[in-house]
């Protein structure tokens, strides 16, 4: 609760300097303000996760005025060395500021650096470069959200039994979501042991890595996929193997195909952050950073940007998704070109 | 219309259709570019556009000979990540920079060679013999590394990613240095000559009595050692090596071969001139829909439709020209 407040706060701050910012100038100019450009850099460009990211930053943009325009770049592809192309060649349009979501922890650092030195803002969202100099991070603390899959593993098969993990090894987040839910488990229900999956982050990969794991062990009581390709493909193995509703399955994040496993109940729950308000917020702080105060900020010649910014994370269910209202939020995910 | 004068016949003869419409697509896109935007024809942008397809348009060179040898090497996207993984770890042990670089790019050109060896002895089609090694090479990167980026190298190492003589960088230099060498052998070497020849009729390049097994040999080795350089070169970009490097890159490598001419259906054809064009006007298209601010969506629908446009290209100046050596046979 206090991180959430302590987030709420960051972002009021954030969103007073920027209103501030833009009163201040447009009082003092009437003409039309110069165009500026946002990029979003991300990997697997198109997934929903992302798109949900993006709309966040379009209507952050929209919020502060028409001469700001945002753009979506990168890879389809999980290519950390693609994405750190792509913000270079963003960089050459010399944009006002980034937001990126990093592929890996490291390979980004040179690209982001560089960005840095000719003077354009990085925010970080998502997925963090911390060994960087980008300015903030925006994003979920992993093992909280790791911790909350841990919790709802144990409310559903209690405190003894055999778990999965699904993840794709090095990927930094996934790592702080298994080990906040082994924690978990460590702490109230020692009894419960684990195996990790790797599943390459492909949801047919999924269903091969958990089928095979179902069959050979008939012990398996939960999975929990810490990312969000991972419980649709685990959901599939078990509609395979007949055994919807034996294994409980805990997912990441979410999209159509996630909702559409809540509501029918093959997934039992899936730990949530708010990808919209991550990009949001990523935005205002990029815009922030770009319009530095009177007040010379720590992070000179940018703006006042607060280093680290943590989301909220909670279980969705399908119960919740009953209520049309909560429903309406998830099911309607936006288009992006 | 049937051209009589025989002064502009043997100019039309003379004239590359390919590379001239191909030209024209790259000059009308740079035109269209540099008006759209004023960031676009700026040094900074031009040197992005070519480091960021550099990696590609390395490996381009030896695929171009693989193919027109009658193959091809998707095991180019396993090697590249295998010998940055290779590189990387070697400079975590604290080998010296240039051994290790070495070692590493030879690393590559055995993969090569074990490319050529399988084929030759199972007798199977490249295609499926580089797909296994690739298979293969991608689950040891994923094993050697547990799926971890590898990195944390010392700070001397981290200089060399920034190291810029006269302005362009080692990829760029290295480039140059390899695409000339190319340039010049395609045209002249007899090594590199008889790849056509073998490529075209490998039967009949036997009976003639040259070591067709050789010259298969060479082009698989070169394109092994090309993709290790290449994993060399990314390990001192990004200052880390990573499984994922080099996802579907060998797509965008066989098609800007593709795009430059070379034949995917009949060995023997194309040619590295062709292939630095092809390679062009694939990092001009990634570079113009990222500056442009047209949704990266449908750069692959673009490039996918200049594949389609370049081949049909190729097969019509193809088919003209057996036309035309007919009636002149006639």
């Amino acid at each position: 609760m206090k991180k959430f407040l302590a987030m709420i706060l960051a972002v009021t701050m954030v969103l007073s300097l920027a209103a501030c910012g833009k009163s201040s100038e447009a009082a003092t100019s009437g003409e039309k303000r110069e165009e500026e450009l946002y990029s979003m850099v991300v990997f697997t460009k198109g997934a929903e996760y992302f798109n949900w990211c993006y709309a966040g930053m379009q209507d952050a943009a929209e919020s502060i005025g028409d001469f700001i325009k945002v753009e979506l770049q990168g890879p389809a592809e999980w290519d950390a060395s693609q994405e750190a192309r792509a913000v270079e060649t963003v960089l050459a349009k010399k944009p006002n500021g980034i937001v990126v979501s990093c592929a890996d922890e490291s390979t980004l650092i040179p690209s982001i650096n560089k960005a840095i030195e000719s003077g354009v803002p990085v925010i970080c969202f998502d997925s963090d470069s911390s060994e960087s100099n980008r300015l903030s991070y925006v994003g979920t603390n992993n093992n909280t959200f790791g911790a909350v899959a841990g919790k709802a593993i144990v409310d559903t098969i209690g405190t003894e039994g055999e778990i999965a993990i699904i993840m794709v090894p090095g990927a930094v987040s996934m790592e702080e979501r298994a080990q906040g839910c082994i924690d978990y488990l460590k702490e109230n229900a020692p009894n419960v042991t684990y195996t990790v999956l790797n599943d390459e982050g492909d949801v047919a990969k999924a269903e091969q890595v958990t089928s095979a794991l179902l069959q050979s062990n008939p012990n398996i009581k939960a999975i929990f996929s810490t990312h969000g390709y991972g419980a649709p493909g685990a959901a599939a193995a078990c509609r395979t193997l007949n055994m919807v509703g034996d294994i409980t399955i805990i997912g990441s994040d979410y999209d159509s195909a996630t909702i559409e496993l809540l509501k029918s109940g093959d997934i039992a729950g899936t730990v949530i952050d708010d990808p919209y308000l991550l990009g949001y917020e990523a935005f205002m702080l990029s815009y922030a950073a770009a319009h530095p105060t009177d007040v010379l900020s720590g992070n000179a010649p940018f703006g006042h940007v607060p280093p680290l910014i943590f989301g909220s994370c909670s279980l969705l269910t399908g119960k919740v998704l009953e209520d049309p209202a909560a429903a309406a939020r998830y099911e309607n995910p936006p288009k992006i070109n | 219309m049937k051209i009589k004068n025989p002064t502009i016949k043997k100019i039309l003869n003379k004239i590359n259709w390919h590379y001239l419409v191909l030209s024209v697509f790259i000059l009308v896109i740079f035109i269209a570019m540099s008006v759209q935007s004023k960031h676009f024809m700026t040094l900074a942008n031009m040197e992005i556009l070519i480091n960021n397809f550099i990696m590609e348009a390395i490996m381009a060179l030896g695929m171009t000979m693989v193919i027109i040898s009658g193959g091809s090497d998707i095991s180019i996207s396993g090697i590249l990540p295998f010998t940055a993984i290779t590189f990387a770890y070697m400079m975590l042990g604290n080998v010296p920079v240039a051994l290790a670089a070495v070692a590493a790019i030879i690393v590559g050109g055995l993969i090569g060679l074990i490319n050529n060896e399988l084929r030759r002895l199972l007798n199977i089609h490249p295609m499926i013999v580089t797909m296994a090694t690739q298979l293969t090479l991608k689950g040891l990167n994923l094993a050697i590394t547990g799926g971890s980026v590898v990195a944390g190298f010392s700070e001397d190492f981290q200089k060399i990613g920034g190291f810029k003589p006269l302005g362009l960088s080692l990829a760029i230099w290295a480039y140059i240095v390899l695409a000339v060498f190319y340039v010049l052998f395609s045209r002249n070497n007899r090594l590199f000559l008889n790849v056509y020849f073998v490529g075209g009729n490998k039967d009949a390049a036997t009976l003639s009595g040259m070591n067709a097994e050789r010259v298969l040999r060479f082009v698989y080795v070169a394109s092994g050692l090309l993709a290790g350089l290449a994993g060399v070169l990314s390990t001192t970009v990004y200052n880390s090596a990573s499984y994922s490097f080099g996802q579907n890159v060998e797509m965008k490598v066989i098609t800007a071969v593709a795009i430059g001419g070379t034949s995917m259906t009949h060995g023997g054809e194309g040619s590295i001139c062709g292939t630095l064009l092809g390679t062009l006007f694939m990092a001009l298209i990634y570079n113009a829909f990222v500056m442009s601010g047209i949704s990266t969506y449908y750069q692959d629908v673009f490039t996918g439709s200049m594949l389609v446009v370049a081949v049909l290209l190729s097969e019509g100046v193809r088919a003209i020209k057996a036309k035309s050596a007919l009636q002149a046979e006639a």
